[in-house]
């Protein structure tokens, strides 16, 4: 009951309107008094109204007021009442509701807090990645303006721009390396143009060399040929003399047999032996002197000879030296040294034919000296026996008898001149061939002269091309340099790619000093050698 | 009249009952005091027993026969009288005194009640004019004791919790309005136009004593959380802090207890 009365406004009220009706009711019948009735029924709805209603109005005005503090935000107000009737109810699901929205607008106010931290978090974070993004925009710019030293800073706080710096410094990194084998190529590219223009300059000079040595041999074939036309009209004298000789004993052979047949009559024609004894001896004493000059011709020829085969050796040097050049020509410049080589080869082919005709000109003017000498030996033992003679003649005055004897001696010895004098003359004519022989080689190898000549001309047009496209080459060379040149390389990176390429250099500057070094040094050394061979 | 009892026999039997139902505001108040969660002191429970005390004490007086005085030739409950005199204004007082209400006030409030109170005994005890002009003297004192309570008290009250102020407001109005049906029982009686008998008018005045004193320390007792430990410390931090505001987290804690009380 006591329960239904708290939790019930409606028990309240019944419960009220029971007593005060039981009183009202109980003063009406002890009194019979119908004011008093009345005014008891009055001050029982007063008292009623005055507990209940009083009560509700307050409850009613206070949450109200309360309510009211709610909505205008003061959420701590608490919202209690003693009652546990449905205005006490009411009470407390207010005040759950205001626990509620505080706890709700705690929570909003927390999520606010967390949205404007997050937001001036990301605010942070974006004018991080902007500040990262113009530095690193910046040096991209320099790289891209050509400035390889440059890097970026890499912003390792965030993943993102840490990942963009590194790789875009991978990148450069890259680049740079590329650059600096790019710039050691080009620089390899121009030193190996200027190597090939020298080697051209070498080959020029050489063709010169090799023009001069062919009008050298040119020179001396017509000097050769001079020699040999000398050569071959004393050889003609001398054939023409031996025959007179051959004559002239063949008649002195008739005057020993009319000697012998006037051996009786001698005496006075002794005199005449004896001045024909002078003749003879006379004669012969030239014959030696034309022998001892045919002597002189063919040592003279001899020498020729020797200078011919001296030629023959120097340009066989020569186009050795030449197909050297010619090979290493070839690995550089390609079909230029080709051409060249044939050319050496050539003249390499024509030395050895002219020194090897020399060799036999030598044999044969050898041979020829040889029997000249047994000739002049023949003819100063002719003379000494005709001074014998003569003496014998002389004496012969006396003895007659021995005049005939020595006549046959004279007979025989003439005899034996006479076909000394017959072999003198076969051999000055074998001679007089060989040396047409050797004057017709000597025609060919001046042609062969002038064709190594031509051929050495054309080779120096072919090498001048050569020197103008290496110019050209080392100038495109030299201009992709300058290109390269407008990129900034690190010191420490270039030098790194100089380390690993074993021969780089990565500045244009560099590769030059390099480049007049790198070409000095193998060419003194090739020209000493070369030089130490040909000598 | 009813059942062979003569008209004493019911006005003891009345008194009988008015004192027994004064008893039951004694034992609420009595509850009020042995309650340790609750401070006496701040409740001025001791005062507030004076309320239900002295009914009973002048209720069982007119049960017993004493308390009538006859004055100028008219009988009259001096009995009835005083105890008005002092519990009215001891209720005038505690009502203003949840609300801390400024000392003077009170004091004036009690003063017109106690007016009020003077001018209705002398309205009873005289004749004629006398009679009329005292009752009108009471009614205007009743008057300026509503408007304390109705206009001053509200002012000149100190910092209010929700609580404090249900309680002032439900122990002032419930007060005032059965006040206000006193002058007109007054009228009705012998006292006034003689429409009631003096039965009639002990059984108006008993019932509505009763109706007025019970329910008053009843009130009080609904609304005992106002002093308990933690509401008198949200109550008085209230007051430090100029802060109308009481705490929300251990007030909303401090439910239970309110509730249990009942």
């Amino acid at each position: 009951m006591v329960r239904l009365l708290r939790r019930s406004f409606a028990a309240k009220l019944l419960v009220g309107f029971a007593l005060t009706t039981g009183a009202t009711v109980g003063y009406g019948l002890v009194t019979r008094n119908v004011v008093g009735t009345i005014l008891m029924a009055t001050a029982g709805q007063v008292v009623l109204g005055a507990y209940l209603g009083t009560n509700t109005v307050v409850s009613m005005r206070t949450l109200e007021e309360q309510t009211e503090a709610i909505a205008d935000g003061d959420l701590d107000v608490a919202v209690r009442t003693s009652r546990a009737d449905e205005l006490g109810r009411v009470y407390s699901s207010v005040d759950r509701m205001r626990r509620s929205l505080a706890s709700r607008i705690e929570e909003a106010d927390e999520a606010r807090a967390e949205a404007e931290a997050a937001e001036a978090r990301a605010q942070s974070l974006a004018d991080d990645y902007q500040r990262t993004a113009t530095r690193y925009a910046e040096t991209m710019r320099a790289v891209a303006d050509g400035d390889l030293r440059r890097r970026v800073d890499v912003d390792h706080e965030h993943d993102a721009m840490e990942t963009v710096g590194t790789a875009f410094n991978d990148a450069v990194d890259e680049l740079e390396v590329a650059l600096a084998r790019v710039d050691t190529f080009a620089g390899d590219v121009a030193d190996g143009a200027a190597d090939v223009r020298t080697a051209a300059e070498q080959i020029d000079g050489r063709t010169d060399d090799v023009l001069a040595a062919t009008d050298d041999i040119d020179a001396a074939t017509d000097e050769q040929r001079a020699t040999a036309r000398t050569g071959a009209e004393e050889t003609a004298d001398l054939s023409a003399t031996a025959e007179e000789v051959a004559a002239t004993t063949e008649s002195l052979v008739e005057r020993t047999d009319e000697a012998a047949d006037a051996s009786a009559e001698a005496r006075s024609a002794a005199g005449d032996a004896i001045e024909t004894m002078g003749d003879v001896d006379e004669t012969m004493g030239e014959a030696v002197d034309r022998i001892e000059t045919l002597d002189e011709a063919t040592a003279e020829i001899t020498e020729a000879a020797e200078l011919i085969r001296d030629i023959a050796e120097q340009t066989n040097m020569l186009a050795l030296n030449a197909s050297i050049e010619a090979a290493r020509a070839g690995s550089d410049a390609g079909n230029a040294g080709d051409g060249f080589a044939v050319v050496a080869e050539e003249v390499k082919g024509l030395a050895e034919d002219t020194g090897d005709r020399a060799d036999a000109i030598a044999g044969m003017i050898d041979e020829v000296r040889t029997e000249t000498e047994r000739a002049v030996e023949a003819i100063r033992e002719t003379s000494e026996q005709v001074s014998d003679g003569s003496t014998t003649v002389a004496e012969a005055v006396d003895r007659l008898d021995d005049i005939a004897e020595a006549v046959d001696d004279l007979d025989q010895g003439v005899r034996e001149i006479s076909d000394a004098t017959a072999e003198q003359a076969s051999a000055a004519a074998g001679v007089s061939e060989t040396i047409d022989d050797l004057a017709e080689n000597s025609d060919r190898t001046a042609d062969r002269a002038a064709e190594a000549d031509a051929a050495a001309s054309e080779q120096s047009t072919a090498v001048d091309a050569v020197v103008e496209e290496s110019e050209t080459f080392r100038a495109r060379s030299d201009d992709l340099l300058d290109v390269l040149a407008e990129f900034d390389v690190r010191e420490s990176r270039a030098g790194r790619a100089d380390a690993a390429g074993g021969d780089a250099a990565a500045a244009a500057d560099g590769s030059a000093t390099r480049a007049v070094s790198d070409g000095g040094d193998p060419q003194g050394t090739a020209r000493r050698t070369d030089g130490g061979d040909r000598r | 009249m009813i059942g062979g009892l003569d008209a004493a026999t019911i006005e003891t039997l009345v008194f009988g009952s008015g004192t027994l139902g004064m008893l039951v505001g004694v034992v609420v108040v009595g509850w009020l005091l042995r309650d340790d969660t609750l401070d006496a002191d701040a409740g001025k429970f001791r005062y507030l027993l004076i309320v239900p005390a002295f009914a009973v004490l002048a209720y069982a007086a007119m049960t017993l026969g004493f308390g009538r005085l006859t004055v100028g030739g008219v009988e009259a409950e001096v009995a009835r009288y005083l105890d008005w005199f002092i519990t009215t204004a001891v209720m005038v007082w505690y009502v203003g005194y949840v609300v801390d209400v400024e000392r003077r006030w009170m004091l004036t409030a009690a003063a017109f009640d106690g007016l009020f109170i003077a001018g209705g005994w002398v309205a009873t005890t005289t004749q004629g004019t006398v009679k009329w002009a005292a009752f009108a003297g009471a009614c205007l004192a009743f008057a300026a004791t509503m408007y304390v309570l109705f206009r001053v008290y509200p002012r000149s009250a100190g910092e209010m919790t929700p609580e404090r102020e249900r309680l002032f407001l439900r122990l002032r109005n419930q007060s005032s309005v059965i006040w206000l049906v006193y002058p007109v029982v007054w009228l009705a009686s012998g006292a006034g136009f003689g429409l009631v008998s003096t039965l009639g008018t002990v059984m108006l005045f008993t019932f509505l004593d009763v109706a007025s004193k019970v329910p008053y320390t009843w009130v009080v007792y609904e609304h005992r959380g106002v002093f308990t430990e933690t509401q008198l410390t949200e109550y008085l931090g209230a007051g430090d802090d100029g802060d109308g505001a009481a705490g929300s987290g251990d007030a909303s804690t401090t439910d239970g207890p309110v509730a249990s009380a009942d």
